[in-house]
């Protein structure tokens, strides 16, 4: 029986460690909002997808992409796509991250989407999120959340303006025209996600 | 054996240059930590590559770290460098498509750093993608590829 349990955890770990690749079925979640009100993406229920990005205060990386997290809700929210950025980090790594301060960083923004917390950090593992900032583009079907998109936002951290390609915009405009995105994932550099130690 | 480059002398490489460096076919082994300035778990890394640099020994392991910094902070790097010294080879992978390298580094890596890959005869034996947590955890993840 141990047995049994010991591999059933082990099988429930890989599955965890592997996380979504383009064309599974996301899972919906429940996460505190900073305005301290629970989201779940079936509230949205004019939306057509959403981009989800695992995002966070401290990482340069995270900084460096903040502008253009902000544009893309104020772009593709109307259209049906909004932004949901989730900090999936330990506060205890780097107090940036913790709640208070993600209130006041989305306060201080003027941030039009909600900056959830993963305090169990589960749906990080769910999804498969590895590094901050890390996009899982979301299409809706019916019921269902299918993965579209997982990746970089663009190809260059350290210039928006320098960058040749805009991988989750030119995902969304696929999606938004009815098609499949044409590039489908795409790596940066990032900073790791912060796991709580065990 | 000799690291051949002192890590002050911090110098912009091309990913092409780069991957000459590492896919050798010889009794070496390569160790290739990335890094960044701006990346703590990083910095807190940095001198267990250093210890493995002083107790090699007549082992043939070549240390690289790599900066992923930003060819415009090559100063910033080099500033760091004068103060945290590195005895391994140092470069600043002077690229701004990630996604066009880091596959070609290793598929299981998702671009997070730190990550460290150790090549042996121009094919990956080791691959991490997190912080090491001592000296004696890095010894381990190089030794049983010695």
């Amino acid at each position: 029986m141990t047995k049994v349990l010991l591999l059933a955890m082990l099988f429930s770990m890989a599955i965890n460690a592997q996380g979504y690749k383009v064309g599974d079925v996301a899972s919906d979640f429940s996460l505190k909002n900073v305005n301290g009100k629970m989201v779940s993406l079936k509230d949205y229920s004019a939306a057509k997808g959403f981009i989800v990005v695992f995002t966070c205060n401290h990482c340069p990386y995270s900084k460096a992409y903040e502008q253009r997290i902000m544009e893309l809700d104020k772009k593709y929210a109307s259209l049906g796509y909004p932004v949901i950025a989730i900090n999936p980090n330990d506060p205890n790594y780097d107090n940036d991250d913790s709640f208070a301060n993600m209130v006041k960083r989305s306060n201080d923004r003027n941030y039009t989407f909600p900056y959830l917390v993963d305090e169990t950090q589960n749906i990080a593992k769910t999804y498969g999120a590895t590094r901050t900032p890390h996009v899982y583009l979301l299409q809706k079907s019916g019921t269902t959340l299918e993965v579209a998109y997982i990746g970089a936002i663009d190809d260059n951290s350290e210039d928006a303006s320098a960058a040749q390609k805009h991988y989750v915009e030119d995902a969304v405009n696929a999606l938004a025209k009815g098609q499949k995105p044409l590039v489908t994932s795409a790596k940066a550099i990032g900073c790791t996600i912060k796991w709580k130690k065990s | 054996m000799t690291q051949g480059l002192l890590s002050q002398d911090v110098k912009p490489i091309k990913f092409a240059d780069f991957q000459k460096l590492i896919l050798k076919t010889n009794d070496t082994l390569y160790v290739v930590n990335f890094w960044a300035t701006w990346c703590g778990p990083c910095i807190e890394e940095l001198p267990y590559f250093n210890n493995i640099a002083d107790r090699r020994g007549d082992r043939k392991i070549m240390i690289f770290t790599i900066s992923l910094d930003s060819r415009a902070r090559l100063s910033s790097v080099i500033e760091f460098l004068k103060r945290k010294p590195l005895r391994t080879a140092t470069f600043l992978l002077d690229e701004t498509d990630a996604d066009a390298f880091i596959d070609k580094i290793d598929s299981r890596w998702s671009g997070a750093i730190p990550a460290t890959v150790v090549f042996k005869n121009g094919k990956i034996v080791a691959f991490k993608e997190e912080k090491f947590e001592s000296t004696d955890e890095l010894e381990s993840f190089i030794k049983t590829h010695y």
